[in-house]
C-alpha cells in the first residue's frame, strides 16, 4: 500500500483557494519533494496530508488511512518536522526528546535520547533550553523529535531550512541512511537543487496544483520550465 | 492518562522555571485572598463559609481560570500543541496535561487559604463534603472554561481581555450570592459557576437557611461537564486556519 496518496485534493481558505486539484502518490521507500514558491501551497497539502486540515474536496490516504479521521493512529508511523518548530522553549533540548520518546512509548529512553542527539550533532547541547540554540541547530532537534517514534513515514516541512551547508549535507545524509532502512520521505523545499540531490521524484506546485511531477531526472530535464515557474 | 500525565510533567518544568508567570499565577491569587479574609475579620459580617466560598471563587477565578487560558494561548502560539498533535496523545490529554499545573495550584492555594480561614479563629466546615465538591468541580470549571476562551483568544496578551466576561461572572456570582441571605438563593444565581461554589461552601459550614446541594452541585457540574465538552469540540489548535 501506498505511503502516500492524494486524488483530486482542495483546500481554501474562505473564498480563496489554495490547494486546487492535486493528485500525488507517494511509493514505500522513496523520497518524494514537494517544490515551490512561498504561497504556492506545499505546506497546505503537507498540512492536509498530515490531517491538521480537513479537506475542502478529494482524499488524502496515508497508508490507506484517512489522517483527520485516524490522526492518532497514524502518529506512530508518521514522523513531522512541522514548519514552526513547536518544541516548548523552556525545556532542555535532553528534556525535549526525553518527552517525545516516552509520548511514543520507546524503551530504554536515555540510550535512544543519546542516539538520536547523536545522529543530528546536538549531543553537545543536550543541557541547553531549545530557546537557547540557534534556528539551524532547533531544525535539527526538530528532526530529532521526528525521528522519536522510529516512524515509517517522515513528512518534513522545509526540513533544511536555516542550516548552513555543513549541517544540510549531513541532514541529508541521515535522511538518506533513513530511506536506506525502508522509511519513505516527503519533504517541502524552495531549492531545486536540493531536490535534484536528494529526491527520487518531485512535485512541483504553483499557485495550489501540482505543475509537474515526474523523477527528478524528468525534472532536470524541464529546468527551464521549472526556473520559469519558481524562480 | 499517560500521555496528559508526560505533558503535565513538561508543563510543570515549564513553570517552575518562568518564575515570572509562577509569581503572578501563585502569589497573586494568594494575597488577594488574603485580603478578603483580612476584611472579613475585620468586620465579620459575612462569617466564613460565606468567606471561604469568595476566597475559592477569586483563586478558581484567577489562576485555574485566567492563568490556564494565558497558557493554552500561548502554548498554541508557540505551535506546541499543533506538534504534540503528532504524537498520538488525545486533543482532551493535550488539553488536560496542559492545564494540570493551574488545576494543580489552584488546589494548592485553596487548601493554604481555606485551612488559614479554619486556623485563624474562625469556625471550622462542620461537612467537608459540599467544600470538597466546591473545589473539585469549581477547578474541572474553571479549566474547561479556560479551554472554552482560549478558543476565541489569539495570542496569551489578549487573555486579560477574553477572560473578563466569565471572569466577572464568576465573581459576581459569587458576590450575588455572598450578599443574599442563604434560604433566598435562587436557582439563577446558582447557575453562575461563582454563585454555586459559594453556595456549596456556605453549605459546608451549615450557614443556617443555606440549603439546596442537590441544586448547587447539580448547576456546577453542568457547567463543568459542558465547558469541557464544548471546549473539547471547538478549540482552535492551529491559528491559520
Amino acid at each position: 500500500m501506498d505511503p502516500v496518496t492524494c486524488a483530486g485534493l482542495r483546500f481554501a481558505y474562505g473564498a480563496s483557494p489554495v490547494v486546487c486539484e492535486v493528485d500525488l502518490t507517494v511509493r514505500e521507500s522513496e523520497m518524494f519533494a514537494l517544490l515551490g514558491t512561498n504561497g504556492a501551497g506545499k505546506t497546505t497539502v503537507m498540512e492536509l496530508v498530515l490531517g491538521h486540515r480537513r479537506p475542502s474536496g478529494g482524499t488524502v490516504r496515508l497508508f490507506g488511512r484517512d489522517p483527520f479521521r485516524d490522526r492518532r493512529r497514524l502518529a506512530s508511523e508518521v514522523g513531522v518536522v512541522l514548519q514552526d518548530s513547536g518544541c516548548a522553549l523552556d525545556l532542555t533540548v535532553a528534556e525535549t526528546i526525553r518527552l517525545w520518546l516516552r509520548l511514543y512509548r520507546r524503551g530504554e529512553v536515555a540510550r535512544a535520547a543519546a542516539g538520536l542527539l547523536a545522529d543530528v550533532d546536538l549531543e553537545h547541547r543536550a543541557a541547553l533550553r531549545v530557546r537557547q540554540l540557534s534556528g539551524g541547530e532547533r531544525r535539527r532537534l526538530d528532526l530529532a523529535v521526528a525521528l522519536c517514534g522510529r516512524p515509517r513515514l517522515l513528512l518534513l516541512d522545509e526540513p533544511t531550512s536555516g542550516l548552513d551547508p555543513q549541517a544540510r549535507e549531513r541532514t541529508w545524509d541521515l535522511l538518506r541512511d533513513r530511506r536506506r532502512e525502508g522509511t519513505t520521505i516527503v519533504f517541502t523545499t524552495h531549492y531545486l537543487e536540493e531536490a535534484e540531490q536528494t529526491a527520487d521524484r518531485i512535485a512541483i506546485m504553483d499557485r495550489g496544483r501540482v505543475a509537474l511531477t515526474g523523477p527528478v531526472d524528468l525534472a532536470a530535464s524541464f529546468r527551464r520550465i521549472i526556473e520559469e515557474r519558481i524562480g | 492518562m499517560r500521555s496528559a500525565m508526560l505533558i503535565a510533567g513538561a508543563e510543570f518544568t515549564l513553570l517552575y522555571r518562568h518564575r515570572m508567570t509562577l509569581a503572578m499565577g501563585a502569589i497573586l491569587p494568594v494575597a488577594l485572598g488574603l485580603l478578603i479574609l483580612w476584611a472579613e475579620a475585620d468586620s465579620g459580617r459575612a462569617g466564613s463559609g460565606t468567606a471561604a466560598g469568595l476566597v475559592l471563587v477569586t483563586l478558581i477565578t484567577l489562576t485555574a481560570y485566567v492563568s490556564g487560558t494565558t497558557i493554552l494561548a500561548g502554548r498554541r502560539q508557540q505551535s506546541v500543541l499543533r506538534r504534540l498533535r503528532t504524537s498520538g496523545a488525545s486533543d482532551t490529554a493535550i488539553l488536560v496535561g496542559s492545564l494540570a499545573p493551574s488545576a494543580l495550584l489552584t488546589v494548592v492555594q485553596a487548601g493554604f487559604l481555606l485551612g488559614l480561614v479554619m486556623a485563624s479563629g474562625g469556625s471550622l466546615p462542620v461537612d467537608l463534603a459540599p467544600l470538597l465538591l466546591a473545589v473539585v468541580t469549581g477547578v474541572v470549571a474553571g479549566c474547561g472554561l479556560a479551554a472554552l476562551t482560549a478558543a476565541f483568544t489569539s495570542a496569551p496578551e489578549l487573555a486579560q481581555l477574553t477572560t473578563t466576561p466569565i471572569g466577572v461572572a464568576f465573581l459576581g456570582g459569587a458576590m450575588w450570592v455572598m450578599r443574599t441571605p442563604p434560604d433566598e438563593v435562587t436557582w439563577s444565581m446558582l447557575a453562575l459557576p461563582g454563585g454555586a461554589v459559594t453556595q456549596l461552601a456556605r453549605m459546608a459550614w451549615q450557614v443556617p437557611g443555606a440549603t439546596g446541594l442537590v441544586p448547587a452541585a447539580t448547576s456546577l457540574v453542568i457547567t463543568a461537564v459542558l465547558a469541557v465538552v464544548v471546549a473539547v469540540r471547538v478549540f482552535v489548535w492551529d491559528l491559520r486556519r
